[in-house]
């Protein structure tokens, strides 16, 4: 191919000038200034819907979740109650402030503050005060678990720190919640998750979940042949579509791609056609790229919508199941990063068992390059040498992230 | 999914250590075949040198398909699998760790990455 035509062939896509995203580069201090990070919790995290869940693991009364939700400093419980509503609580005691519940998923009728023994039912109201005669000056009423703000769409619940937040869950989804609503995820059932606590900036790993242009050379050994084609080497993604303070891209597969080493081959003939997530591969299911709001612009070789919720979430929509990241602020230079990926089928043989253990290795490796990159960016800027970070044209997702946050945190 | 915690003890040449026809791994039980979790595996594969990879890799690859023609005779039940095939199917899933050094990275960890490194926490649903 001669230079003219590549040219053209690239000029297909669009670039960050088409969005008047002038601002080439981010002020390394975003990655590293305490005050910056302060502000990021209390502008943006602290104003900002968070998912914190889905409503397929609340499905029966008295269930509930617990997450720790670093940048809110706090640890959250969401409870189906008796009465079949969905609450947001603290997971403070009234007391004197113990955690009520201990972590993770599960089902009780009532919590009980290990410290004195308070009980609060699955309503969040205060039950039980053990010796109560000796708290003349307690309420019980004004002293149940303190709320959050809670609202679901497509099955995901999103939890909010102020109890009146400026703006409902639908107003702040805005274009991006009517695009996607409804989308058909329930059957989504089977999976796995990472977690990981990372010594980097959680932008860093924003960054490289929204761009493209590492994919070729960060993942030369694995990602690259599956998604880079001739007339799209360097993975520009497809239709960027800006719907402040969210964004969404189209991205494509090299369908034309095939497993070539013995052991990859036997993985993925079983696991999956290699344009899907799925853990086993075994559904046809296309039910979730057929959603009119998935890939508008029609792209044939279509491998996903690269939905970014603001500020922390990412929801991946392929053919034949989705993922989800997380990427949660802990400190300037600490991240918690949490990855799922649903499938509606699972193994049913030891042959879909050994391919499920091959993608989630293979899963977890990518992830892996890129957190390794992301540590590495977060230890060079310690020497203060570096001041700028530079974002290409082809990388207008990471200007108007950095623009969005910018905003929010430099109220003017 | 998890197989039989037990640890299996062994006799180099017990006949029982693995199913017909997959006698030739028998000497790699001892390093690949006691492996009971992703963790294990992952930091298995990037304490071997490339040699070590390379070795189980060769001897394992070809018996892939016989391994699961055989294994999916029994019913796919989580730790109901005999002594002989569990052992067999753990060294198939250490196969599936060993071959991401091999057929993917040419070395035993991935790029750029600190030895050694502790995978993310993984749960299975």
């Amino acid at each position: 191919m001669n230079k003219q035509s590549s040219q053209e062939k690239i000029k297909r896509f669009p670039k960050a000038r088409d969005f008047n995203l002038a601002k080439g580069y981010v002020e390394a201090e975003n990655y590293t200034s305490a005050e910056i990070f302060e502000a990021e919790c209390e502008e943006v995290f602290k104003k900002s819907w968070l998912l914190l869940g889905e409503l397929k693991d609340l499905s029966e009364k008295n269930s509930y979740i617990q997450k720790q939700l670093p940048p809110l400093r706090a640890s959250v419980i969401v409870i189906r109650g008796d009465d079949d509503e969905i609450r947001a609580f603290y997971n403070h005691c009234s007391h004197r402030a113990v955690p009520v519940v201990d972590g993770g998923k599960g089902k009780a009728s009532s919590f009980r503050c290990p410290y004195h023994g308070w009980v609060y039912n699955t309503r969040g109201e205060l039950r039980g005060v053990p010796c109560e005669d000796d708290f003349p000056h307690l309420n019980k009423p004004e002293h149940g678990l303190a709320q959050l703000a809670l609202d679901t769409w497509n099955g995901f619940i999103f939890v909010h720190a102020e109890t009146e937040p400026a703006e409902t869950l639908a107003e702040f989804l805005g274009e991006l919640g009517a695009a996607y609503d409804d989308l058909p995820l329930e059957k989504y059932l089977h999976g796995f998750s990472l977690k990981q606590t990372l010594d980097c900036n959680w932008k860093f790993m924003v960054n490289a979940f929204t761009e493209g242009y590492h994919l070729p050379f960060l993942h030369n050994k694995t990602l690259k042949t599956q998604t880079a084609t001739t007339d799209n080497p360097h993975v520009h993604y497809h239709d960027p579509r800006f719907m402040p303070p969210h964004f969404v891209s189209t991205l494509e597969r090299n369908y034309a791609w095939a497993p070539s080493d013995p052991v990859q081959s036997f993985a993925l003939s079983v696991a999956s056609p290699a344009h899907s997530h799925s853990t086993t591969g075994k559904s046809e299911s296309r039910e979730i790229a057929t959603h009119p709001g998935v890939n508008p612009s029609k792209v044939e070789n279509f491998m996903m919508d690269q939905v970014m919720i603001f500020p922390n979430t990412q929801l991946q929509l392929m053919l034949n199941g989705y993922l989800i990241h997380q990427f949660w602020p802990v400190a300037p230079d600490k991240m918690v990063m949490e990855t799922t990926i649903y499938s509606d089928t699972k193994p049913t043989s030891y042959r879909e068992e050994f391919a499920a253990v091959y993608m989630r290795a293979s899963g977890r490796d990518v992830v892996v390059e890129d957190s390794s990159m992301s540590i590495l960016q977060q230890n060079s800027l310690k020497s203060g040498v570096v001041k700028k970070l530079y974002i290409g044209e082809n990388e207008q997702n990471l200007r108007f992230f950095a623009q969005q946050l910018s905003k929010k945190i430099n109220k003017s | 999914m998890t197989i039989n915690m037990k640890k299996n003890f062994f006799e180099p040449g017990d006949e029982s250590l693995l199913p017909a026809g997959f006698q030739s791994l028998e000497s790699f039980i001892e390093k690949w075949g006691e492996l009971y979790t992703a963790d294990a595996r992952y930091i298995m594969r990037q304490s071997s040198t490339m040699e070590e990879l390379q070795l189980f890799y060769t001897a394992a690859t070809p018996l892939l398909e016989q391994a699961f023609e055989h294994l999916d005779t029994f019913e796919f039940v989580e730790n109901e699998l005999p002594l002989a095939q569990a052992r067999l199917l753990r060294l198939m899933y250490s196969l599936a760790e060993v071959s991401q050094a091999i057929e993917i990275f040419g070395q035993p960890t991935v790029p750029h990455t600190p030895f050694p490194h502790k995978a993310p926490a993984m749960e299975i649903f």
